[in-house]
């Protein structure tokens, strides 16, 4: 028992500087308590190093974004896109005058929704397969995007992916598939349930199927959110 | 929650703390630490360093009479560590205000974080059967030879009846480990 205290007590260096030289005697003397101290040395420092470089871990990974909150100031980003919609409906009114067809009704109103779920700092490296679906989504790349939100819809239960996964699909004209994931997300009841049955609309005017267009359109505006005058609209020019 | 109720809540081995103190603290230090580096990865690491020997000191329950806010103690364990790591001379910082705030232990903290190096693959080998060991040897090992507990501390902490009873409990655990890695290696 001796022994052992001297050990933990030669590592903790609080022996004095008399005990210390008779303990590296003993030591050199008994080669089994060297390897005693060196084995406990080890062990001391793997502790220490691997509980570091677990807060550091915990510390580094607690920056990340959440993705899970949605904190858009949604009132800026409304009158900042009507009036972006202003303008292109204007350009349009201008450029065609007779009945359009739906095809040029839809190019005239489908722009893919922004992503306001995970916003992405350029700079910041890729660190999840998250962030890089939504990256892939702001730079246009539909193909990875969809393969990506596949994946992690798959993955995770998480309704606001069907709404990305859906308009990732109209930009890569699957309209039958994204038609399937707004309907999910307007039956999940998603806080952006009005954003997905306007798309869900867009996606209904691309496949013809014109009469679901106008009933989405119609409960669009009766939820009296996102994109309710342009339903309006719409709804007009469709009739 | 105030300081002394934070720092009890870490000596009790309350990691979200550490969390929630870092990222309370953070943007504030990087503005603070822009007056003496403009290395933003340094200046994070070094944050995050700062943390960890708040975190050590802790629980080796000898922070309990700190001299100035928590928030102080950090921001000077950090201005210490820019300056040590940008090789200005240290004298030149001690003479400053860190002296009063930080002690011996800080400084040896301080000095053996900026020193560390990765796990070798023997210290790998051993962490890897650590954690394989029964719940009551982490915690009596990890108690003595990571938070430099005494065989008293523990006793009382882990409800062990005598000091005896926890330096055999000790020991045998020490030899559990040891016949753990010889036997992988046979």
């Amino acid at each position: 028992m001796i022994k052992e205290e001297l050990i933990d007590r030669y590592l903790a260096g609080e022996l004095n500087k008399e005990e210390e030289s008779d303990f590296e005697k003993m030591m050199d003397d008994d080669p089994s308590i060297a390897k005693e101290v060196e084995f406990r040395k080890e062990l001391k420092l793997a502790l220490k190093k691997s509980e570091r470089i677990q807060i550091k871990e915990m510390l580094s990974d607690s920056e990340k974004p959440e993705g899970k909150s949605i904190n858009v100031n949604w009132p800026m980003y409304l009158a900042a896109a009507s009036v972006a919609f202003i303008f292109i409906t204007g350009l349009w009114f201008f450029v065609l005058n007779d009945k359009p067809d739906p095809d040029e009704l839809y190019t005239a109103y489908y722009a893919p929704y922004e992503n306001v779920v995970q916003p992405i700092e350029r700079s910041e490296s890729i660190k999840n397969l998250e962030t890089e679906a939504f990256l892939a989504y702001e730079e246009g790349d539909y193909n990875r995007a969809r393969a990506l939100f596949t994946t992690l819809e798959k993955e995770r239960n998480e309704p606001y992916l069907q709404l990305y996964l859906g308009v990732t699909l109209m930009s890569t004209d699957d309209h039958p598939l994204a038609i399937d994931y707004f309907i999910k997300y307007i039956q999940s009841d998603g806080k952006l349930k009005d954003r997905a049955m306007w798309y869900l609309s867009l996606a209904y005017l691309k496949t013809g199927e014109t009469e679901k267009t106008v009933r989405t359109l119609e409960d669009l505006i009766e939820l009296d959110g996102y994109n309710r005058y342009k339903a309006e609209e719409l709804l007009s020019k469709i009739d | 929650m105030n300081d002394k109720e934070i720092i009890s809540g870490i000596k009790s081995g309350n990691k979200t703390l550490l969390k929630e103190l870092y990222l309370d603290n953070k943007n504030d230090f990087v503005g603070f630490a822009h007056k003496y580096s403009s290395d933003d990865i340094l200046i994070e690491d070094v944050f995050q360093d700062a943390i960890i020997v708040l975190y050590e000191k802790a629980i080796s329950g000898k922070i309990d009479s700190l001299k100035c806010s928590l928030k102080t103690y950090l921001f000077s364990i950090g201005k210490y560590m820019i300056f040590d790591k940008n090789r200005k001379s240290v004298k030149e910082v001690q003479s400053d205000d860190l002296e009063y705030v930080l002690d011996n232990q800080d400084h040896y903290l301080i000095d053996d974080l900026s020193t560390e190096e990765e796990l070798s693959p023997y210290q790998e080998m051993l962490y890897k059967h650590f954690k394989k060991l029964g719940e009551k040897c982490r915690k009596v090992l990890h108690a003595f030879y990571y938070k430099g507990q005494t065989i008293e501390e523990i006793m009382n902490e882990e409800g062990y009846e005598n000091k005896n009873v926890v330096k055999s409990q000790k020991s045998r655990c020490l030899k559990t480990l040891k016949e753990m890695i010889s036997k992988s290696h046979d």
